[in-house]
């Protein structure tokens, strides 16, 4: 069944459908929520089911001319941004020691070198740029999160943001940009 | 190239978005220039280290958690003739909130509103009605995708009446048949923001902040 024929069911009455839509897009929301949250699980959670609820409340108004995950992303970015505003979610500073499991680490590319040292560094160097990335302004953190760890393409995020695709690619060279600023030193 | 233009062109070289050619210029130059080569090593350490961020998987009760609310009915699909009001009056405020009162101001100001009542429509059961054409002009229609019209007669629904601009000229329309009678309408761009006929001639306040253009429509007319 695809998702339009789910979202019919859905406005119909048959709100029980509504749960292979969450099924089909929970890890993509909770991934964003994660990396946007500082990846704090707790919060992931939280910001994921607003989101969710909020789609399941706007069905009605969800319009098929775009896809349904542009519009998740949607929501779940506006969430995390009214969170902002209200200071519920902090950006950290640099000098904060960063929470991370180190799960984070064992799944490298497949480019990984033999080398234990250059594994460090590697370590390290991930460890760095997770920091850097959280004491980015909102804007910059959307873009990058997106790009890299939705691995969406310039269309889509232009979609999501709803910006122009020049405005998107200036953006990601800005973060970018700030990133090596920052990094320069340490990495 | 110069080493200014290839800095720029660093981050599409990253992403793969070059054609082959200037990407093969940017390689070039990379193994000849140790300053920008640098800051290519630079930006892949972090391409590199963003890339290895491993994917996280939402908890195991995340699906039962959220239908157990839904089903317990804490929330629900907003389509009743009531929500429908509130939202109304709530979304316009939210988007003129994010669009800006100014570029608000200057969308409103550019549309105007042709209305025609066409009254040589051929019917002839014993329940007449009439044929009404709705017409919007909206002058920056890049940044329109749909437009629909909600009202008494389609029970306020966002998605049942489309207006179409098969032109592309900015002008959007619809016939719609309608029996005579007294009807309160709201155009409905992408979706989800909420605009009165600004040129109707006549209004209600809606009591939400917001106002309804009334359509009459006396007698069909018919032939």
């Amino acid at each position: 069944m695809d998702e339009l024929k789910i979202i019919e069911s859905c406005l119909l009455g048959n709100t029980q459908m509504f749960s292979r839509l969450i099924d089909n897009y929970k890890n993509m929301v909770y991934n964003l929520a994660y990396r946007m949250s500082n990846n704090n699980p707790q919060e992931a959670e939280d910001i994921s089911q607003e989101a969710f609820l909020r789609a399941f409340q706007s069905l009605a108004h969800f319009n098929p001319s775009y896809k349904f995950s542009t519009w998740l992303y949607q929501i779940t970015l506006n969430i995390i941004r009214d969170k902002f505003k209200k200071k519920e979610l902090n950006p950290t500073s640099l000098d904060a020691p960063i929470e991370t499991d180190d799960s984070e680490f064992y799944l490298q590319p497949a480019d990984l070198t033999n080398n234990p040292e250059q594994i460090i560094t590697r370590k390290e160097d991930v460890r760095t740029v997770q920091k850097a990335i959280y004491s980015l302004p909102l804007k910059y953190r959307e873009v990058l999160v997106l790009r890299h760890l939705q691995d969406l393409s310039y269309i889509e995020i232009a979609n999501i943001l709803k910006l122009p695709v020049g405005t998107v690619k200036v953006r990601l060279y800005r973060a970018r940009e700030q990133l090596r600023k920052i990094l320069e030193t340490s990495i | 190239m110069n080493c200014q233009k290839i800095k720029k062109l660093l981050n599409s070289y990253i992403d793969d978005a070059l054609e082959v050619e200037i990407a093969q210029q940017v390689e070039e130059h990379l193994k000849s220039c140790p300053v920008c080569n640098k800051e290519y090593q630079i930006l892949k350490k972090i391409e590199t280290a963003l890339n290895s961020f491993s994917p996280k998987t939402a908890p195991a009760d995340f699906t039962q958690n959220i239908m157990a609310k839904i089903s317990q009915r804490e929330i629900q699909i907003q389509s009743s003739f009531l929500d429908q009001l509130k939202k109304r009056a709530f979304i316009p405020r939210f988007s003129f909130r994010l669009l800006g009162a100014a570029a608000a101001t200057a969308l409103l100001v550019f549309f105007a509103f042709t209305f025609i009542l066409n009254t040589n429509s051929p019917d002839n059961s014993s329940i007449c009605s009439a044929e009404v054409q709705f017409s919007l002009r909206i002058s920056d229609s890049n940044k329109v995708h749909t437009v629909a019209i909600a009202g008494d007669f389609n029970g306020w629904d966002p998605q049942a009446n489309t207006l179409q601009d098969p032109e592309g000229d900015g002008i959007w329309t619809a016939t719609l048949k309608l029996p005579p009678g007294r009807y309160e309408y709201m155009f409905v761009l992408d979706g989800e923001k909420w605009l009165p006929n600004p040129n109707a001639l006549r209004y209600v306040k809606d009591g939400f902040g917001n106002r309804n253009a009334i359509l009459e429509i006396n007698n069909c007319n018919s032939t």
